[in-house]
């Protein structure tokens, strides 16, 4: 691994529980360079924890998370290589747009932060935005400033979760482009969405959890239709098996 | 090697390379500058902290009389008293603006270390909390007659600074902590007071013997070498244990 950057992420049969809940169970997902992961399920599946599993901000109750070459008791290192966009934009009210991309340019020590901030920020459609404070923001747009944001100290692991939230469809024509590029460049990228459609265009590979456990996984593309078909026979026919047992 | 991957670590192994303490000081200071620039837009926890600070002064200046005068010696303790309660308001704002957007998360996710983000928002605190002082004190000087002399005034400067040090880092580590907590702003004052407690008699006490007619510069000079042993002993504690602290 050079320099700090990593090209494996890997999360090996982990659990979390939170007090009485166990949002994931043994959960094995990898993630390699130059891929898409689509991380489908139904709300409460336990999607989003394991984003946050990937982010490293959380810790797994069991099982170990692996970034490259580090110690799985190392893991916190992989941070600064890791780009996160949540539901939250992770971003300052207060501070205009530009302001709050370059703040963060200059923590990852972006060479011209400034410029590199306006360079994106353009990208997604915000340049005649760039001085307005991110309070005043639209959904969209503070979806827009959060990917700036996210990708700006150049991850190597970039986590979106519903990316497509809240844009308009030359925004969403925008971030479909960002993140085919993401991939040429050789990032790895886990997205959630529950965006069929913008699914089965970008990811390389789908996985599929239904209550914390990863129920499918499918290596290679899949047409918005046979996503769909595919996506139903899983996680509906897991609820329903789950129903039944509980029955 | 991915493209991405070696852009990435191409940027980071700058940042690596300046993993000093003089990096720690600049991520620290960029970190603290950001929260001025915010602060300085939306001026709310300025102005609430002045506005409240002034207050206790005043109240307390109207309550300790004697012979239609103020009574001087109470004042290093309401000096201390309305710095302190003041700061409580603007620690917990502070911290609470990271939690605003979820930034918090951002900033544990960049390149920069632990502690330059514990001190940069330390600084922060720090500099908030010397605003605060720059009106609480005149205040004091005006309602209870002091008429500091510059020696005085310069001496008084040096004991709040080391008592305002010691209160910010370990206000602005128990407000990080008591971050997701749910009563988060009656438990900072719960578990920040008693431990700020030798602090605030110490700088009390220095304060009381600058101000006394006959300045006990020996008695004085004791009283802020301990303030300063304080500092020093929970910054580095501090330092030690932000992390743990505001994980998961």
């Amino acid at each position: 691994m050079a320099a700090g950057g990593f090209d494996r992420a890997e999360a090996r049969n982990v659990s979390k529980i939170y007090g009485r809940v166990r949002a994931l169970h043994r959960v094995s997902l990898d993630l390699t360079p130059g891929r898409v992961t689509g991380l489908l399920g139904p709300n409460g599946a336990g999607k989003t924890t394991l984003l946050w599993l990937f982010s490293t901000l959380t810790t797994p109750s069991s099982g170990t998370m692996h970034f490259g070459d580090l110690d799985p008791v190392r893991a916190r290192e992989a941070r600064g290589h890791i780009g996160l966009l949540s539901h939250a934009s992770l971003t300052y009210g207060d501070l205009t747009a530009l302001e709050n991309v370059t703040f963060y340019a200059r923590l990852y020590g972006v060479e011209d932060p400034e410029g590199e901030s306006r360079r994106l920020l353009e990208e997604f459609g915000l340049r005649e935005a760039l001085d307005r404070p991110a309070k005043t923001f639209s959904r969209g747009m503070t979806q827009r400033l959060g990917l700036a944001r996210a990708l700006v100290g150049r991850p190597s692991l970039v986590l979106l979760d519903e990316p497509f939230t809240g844009l308009d469809r030359a925004s969403t024509r925008t971030v479909i482009q960002r993140i085919h590029h993401l991939r040429e460049q050789g990032a790895m990228v886990l997205m959630i969405s529950h965006d069929m459609e913008t699914t089965a265009e970008l990811a390389d590979e789908i996985a599929i959890l239904v209550r914390g456990k990863l129920t499918h996984r499918h290596q290679g593309r899949l047409d918005g239709d046979a996503l769909r078909a595919r996506y139903a026979e899983v996680a509906e026919g897991a609820g329903q098996a789950a129903q039944e047992a509980s029955a | 090697m991915s493209a991405q991957v070696e852009a990435g670590a191409a940027v980071r192994a700058k940042v690596v390379a300046r993993q000093g303490f003089l990096q720690v000081l600049r991520d620290a200071a960029e970190i603290a500058k950001k929260d001025l620039r915010v602060e300085l837009r939306s001026k709310e926890i300025l102005l609430t902290m002045g506005y409240f600070g002034f207050l206790v002064v005043l109240i307390f200046s109207f309550s300790f009389y004697s012979n239609d005068a103020p009574i001087s010696a109470v004042a290093s303790g309401i000096l201390w008293v309305s710095v302190a309660f003041s700061g409580t308001l603007g620690l917990g704002r502070i911290l609470e603006r990271e939690k605003e957007g979820d930034c918090i998360r951002a900033l544990l996710l960049s390149p920069v270390s632990r502690p330059a983000i514990y001190l940069g928002k330390t600084f922060g605190v720090l500099a908030f909390m010397v605003v605060v002082e720059l009106v609480v004190v005149p205040a004091v000087d005006f309602f209870f007659n002091l008429r500091l002399t510059g020696e005085q005034a310069g001496l008084l400067a040096l004991t709040l600074a080391l008592g305002t040090i010691g209160y910010s880092v370990v206000g602005t580590l128990l407000a990080a902590m008591l971050l997701r907590a749910r009563a988060k702003d009656v438990l900072l004052a719960i578990v920040l007071y008693p431990l700020m407690l030798p602090v605030l008699i110490v700088g009390v006490k220095a304060t009381a013997a600058l101000i006394a007619p006959d300045l006990p510069m020996e008695e004085f000079v004791a009283w802020v070498r301990l303030l300063a042993v304080f500092d020093i002993v929970f910054l580095v504690a501090s330092l030690w244990i932000f992390e743990p602290l505001v994980m998961d």
